[in-house]
């Protein structure tokens, strides 16, 4: 049990991470919210701390952007699980932890005698967390899958992008960010059983699953009316028709959709001087009063082509407009518009700003203080915290292996010159 | 004996409405909680009023977008301007142990439902409110739905052809990663609950929970001052690296090769082609810097085949590779279906259809799909007179005067 203060969610359980890409996330908020999670790395570091970007650009495994970010909070210990001796140790290990997470390829684990059935008999209220492509049992149970594949297998890649081009990603993996927010969700919920009945269980998630659940409607357009969305980028597929969403405007762009009135639209273009077709302008009133009674069905009144017309009356105006300026409107006239946000509008934002979202981390070996992210929610008794920055390789060996496990020092020697840790 | 399902016994109100909310009660749902989704006939969820309906006929109990953030509920309709429907809704939380919230800040005041109040009525509820931007700060009061958030929150800036549109993923992406870290918070303080015997507040912005879905980009700014901006399907580390178009109408193969390894096994499968030995693709540095040749040299071999043989036979090399997968696809995807991903629960209204269900499969204590989602105040009946014991003649006196309205 670690030392953390009682006053955190999950300060009394720790956690043996074994992810990847695919879980990282799930660990990382189990640290952030006060769990003890124990990194295990192979000798030499985990691969994640090859990737990119890097601090200042320097390539080097205590510098990954990428483990910075996912490896808040955690601690580090290097262990090469594949050696007889490693087994053990992670055995042993697994006797104090309340979880494991990992992504191995399903059947990898027990392979080394390390799998669920294993673990669970030296510990029956282990809860194992295993993340993989498409889950531990199926036809795909042994197929490769990156974050695209994940998302192409999933559905939501043939959804996004412009018509006429091919589908496209979201430049940060949201294959890999969906597997780990569902299976930290997952776990929790099997923790809780435990707590209370005494039993442990092995949590088996399914990326390809994962992905399938953030499809919006298009499962059911299939299931309901066997329509097949398509992706329609700057318009998005609702119901029978397409809505358009996104605009440019003077300096990048908006995203644009409902609630908005045609009258404060027309109000605003008239107070801009922005001309517009005022007989079409009055029918469209006149239509929306109607569908707004329930006299006429949105289908009765306005066909596709009208409807994208209608939409693009706002060309004109947003184009003259900053997105600060469109912002500043649309709060004033309760419209759901807001500016597309950069990261560096997000690092800067008033709103973030005034409810201290972002926070500092000190990284002591550069000598500097970073910023991050903050708390993904205000927790008031069990508040989340960054309790330090992600750990260097290996750095906990000695607090964990002779402090915590009571390994005598002349043992941790030999099994570091022999390169099981 | 040890409880079948996890939130056996736990009593969840949700009071809140459109996506991220329900999806997060529809958690304590699947997993055994009894949960009453409290909501009004004067004004909906506005996901009742969103399509897709069944067979193309709009109804408020015909919406498969309301009904697959809502099985596993209860449903209730009060008018919550009226005093009597705020008596029933507090006789609700008295004996709840969560209470969900997605509105904007200030109405579950106006409604005399806050925390402070709800806290007096249950000393230990827990309560989530999940507004868009939070409490407190210039935008507070400023409600967008998810496809608007997910511009807010850098997901469309990211996605997208570096000339194109900042396209975003699909639908109010964002509305389908919140519920996760609220469930995950909530069944957390439900721990905590149990082990100190204290309730909480939990205070979540839409907004601040979806900027952790954005990998690197905050740390590349505050560190490197580079702004990331989308780079279509291009991958640092990876190439070829994207969708493949295939043979058919708009049919793609995802495909992913990293290693060197991989590269070579690629190699094999398409029968070492001459263009294989080019000394540019040797190194994953070179590949990278001829992505766009290597590209189109890819596509001129898989768009000979149909999208279904190059994941098969890339998949039997160890390549990572992908179907771009539309929703009749899913529907007969042969591991969802081994999975039994899709749950088919059985409507009053709409008859069989389909549900998501929970990415996680619990080897011991599966979610399960027990109700369909509820049709606009079905159980106000036997919510009042069953579950809070209110007199017959009372119901119906409170029917007459509005209350379930």
């Amino acid at each position: 049990m670690s030392q953390t203060s009682e006053q955190s969610l999950l300060a009394a359980y720790r956690v043996l991470d074994l992810t990847d890409e695919k879980g990282v996330l799930c660990t990382k908020l189990m640290a952030d919210f006060g769990a003890d999670v124990i990194k295990i790395e192979p000798p030499g570091g985990d691969p994640m701390r090859r990737i990119g970007p890097f601090y200042h650009d320097e390539p080097d495994p205590e510098k990954s952007l990428f483990w910075f970010t996912f490896n808040t909070s955690k601690r580090s210990i290097t262990l090469d699980i594949t050696r007889r001796e490693g087994q053990e140790i992670l055995r042993q290990l697994a006797t104090t932890a309340d979880f494991v997470v990992e992504c191995f390829a399903p059947g990898y684990l027990d392979s080394l005698g390390l799998g669920y059935s294993a673990l669970s008999e030296v510990n029956p209220r282990l809860i194992m967390t295993s993340i993989t492509p498409f889950g531990q049992t199926g036809p795909y149970r042994d197929y490769k899958a990156s974050d695209i594949v994940g998302l192409a297998m999933g559905g939501l890649l043939y959804l996004n992008g412009e018509p006429g081009r091919p589908p496209v990603r979201v430049r940060a993996s949201q294959a890999y960010a969906q597997a780990s927010v569902q299976a930290a969700g997952g776990t929790m919920v099997a923790h809780y059983y435990r707590e209370i009945s005494g039993e442990g269980q092995h949590v088996d998630v399914s990326m390809q699953e994962a992905v399938s659940n953030t499809l919006d409607t298009a499962q059911q357009a299939w299931d309901l009316q066997r329509t097949v969305y398509r992706r329609a980028a700057p318009f998005r597929p609702v119901g029978d028709y397409l809505l358009r969403c996104v605009y440019p405007c003077k300096d990048g762009y908006v995203a644009c959709w409902r609630p908005e009135e045609l009258e404060s639209i027309r109000e605003w273009m008239d107070s801009e001087g922005v001309p517009y077709d005022e007989v079409q302008m009055e029918r469209w009133m006149e239509l929306r009063k109607k569908i707004d009674e329930g006299e006429l069905t949105l289908k009765e009144a306005l066909s596709q082509e009208e409807l994208t017309t209608m939409q693009e009356t706002r060309v004109p105006l947003l184009a003259r407009l900053t997105r600060q300026e469109i912002y500043a409107q649309a709060l004033a006239r309760d419209f759901g518009w807001a500016p597309v946000n950069t990261p560096k509008d997000l690092v800067e934002s008033p709103q973030l700003a005034a409810r201290d979202y972002y926070v500092q981390v000190e990284h002591p070996e550069l000598g500097e203080t970073i910023t991050y992210p903050g708390a993904p929610c205000k927790m008031s008794e069990t508040p989340w915290r960054i309790r330090g920055r992600a750990p260097l390789i290996g750095e906990h060996n000695e607090a964990v292996y002779l402090g915590e496990m009571g390994m005598p020092a002349g043992k941790l020697r030999r099994l570091k010159h022999t390169g099981v840790v | 004996m040890p409880p079948k399902q996890v939130f056996e016994g736990i009593k969840v109100v949700d009071f809140s409405w459109y996506a991220v909310g329900p999806q997060t009660a529809r958690y304590f749902g699947d997993h055994g909680a009894e949960v009453i989704r409290v909501e009004s006939t004067i004004s909906p969820d506005g996901l009742r009023n969103a399509g897709p309906f069944k067979d193309g006929e709009n109804g408020p109990n015909r919406s498969g977008y309301f009904n697959n953030q809502n099985p596993n509920k209860y449903g209730i309709s009060l008018n919550l301007k009226l005093p009597q429907a705020v008596e029933i809704a507090r006789k609700l939380v008295a004996r709840a142990d969560i209470v969900t919230e997605s509105f904007t800040p200030g109405v579950m005041e106006r409604f005399g439902l806050a925390y402070e109040d709800l806290r007096k009525t249950k000393p230990d509820i827990i309560m989530i409110s999940m507004g868009a931007q939070g409490r407190g700060g210039p935008y507070s009061n400023h409600s967008a739905f998810g496809h608007v958030q997910q511009a807010l929150c850098g997901v469309n800036h990211l996605t997208g052809w570096p000339d194109g549109y900042p396209t975003g993923a699909h639908g109010p992406y964002t509305d389908f990663f919140v519920p996760h870290i609220a469930a995950m918070a909530l069944v957390g303080a439900l721990d905590y609950r149990r082990r100190t015997g204290k309730g909480q507040y939990i205070e979540l912005s839409q907004l601040e929970a979806s900027i952790h879905c954005l990998e690197t980009a905050i740390l590349d700014y505050t560190v490197n001052s580079r702004v990331q901006s989308r780079i279509g399907n291009r991958h640092p580390q990876a190439a070829p690296h994207g969708v493949y178009r295939c043979r058919g109408d708009d049919r793609w193969c995802a495909l992913a090769v990293f290693t060197d390894a991989e590269w070579q096994s690629f190699c094999r499968v398409l029968g070492k082609p001459p263009w294989t030995r080019d000394a540019r693709f040797g190194t994953i540095a070179g590949r990278l810097e001829n992505a766009d040749e290597l590209d189109c040299l890819v596509e001129e071999w898989t768009i000979r085949h149909t999208a279904e043989q190059v994941m098969t036979v890339m998949q039997a090399a160890t390549v990572s590779a992908g179907v771009v997968q539309n929703s009749q696809d899913l529907h007969a995807d042969p591991q969802l279906k081994h999975r039994g991903h899709y749950w088919v629960l059985d409507h009053p209204e709409i008859g069989p259809s389909t549900y998501d269900s929970p990415a996680c499969k619990l080897s011991r204590t599966p979610g399960q799909a027990r109700m369909p989602a509820p049709c606009l105040g079905e159980h106000n009946q036997s919510i009042c007179t069953e579950i809070l014991g209110m007199p017959d003649e009372e119901f119906v006196q409170l029917l007459a005067e509005g209350v379930f309205e």
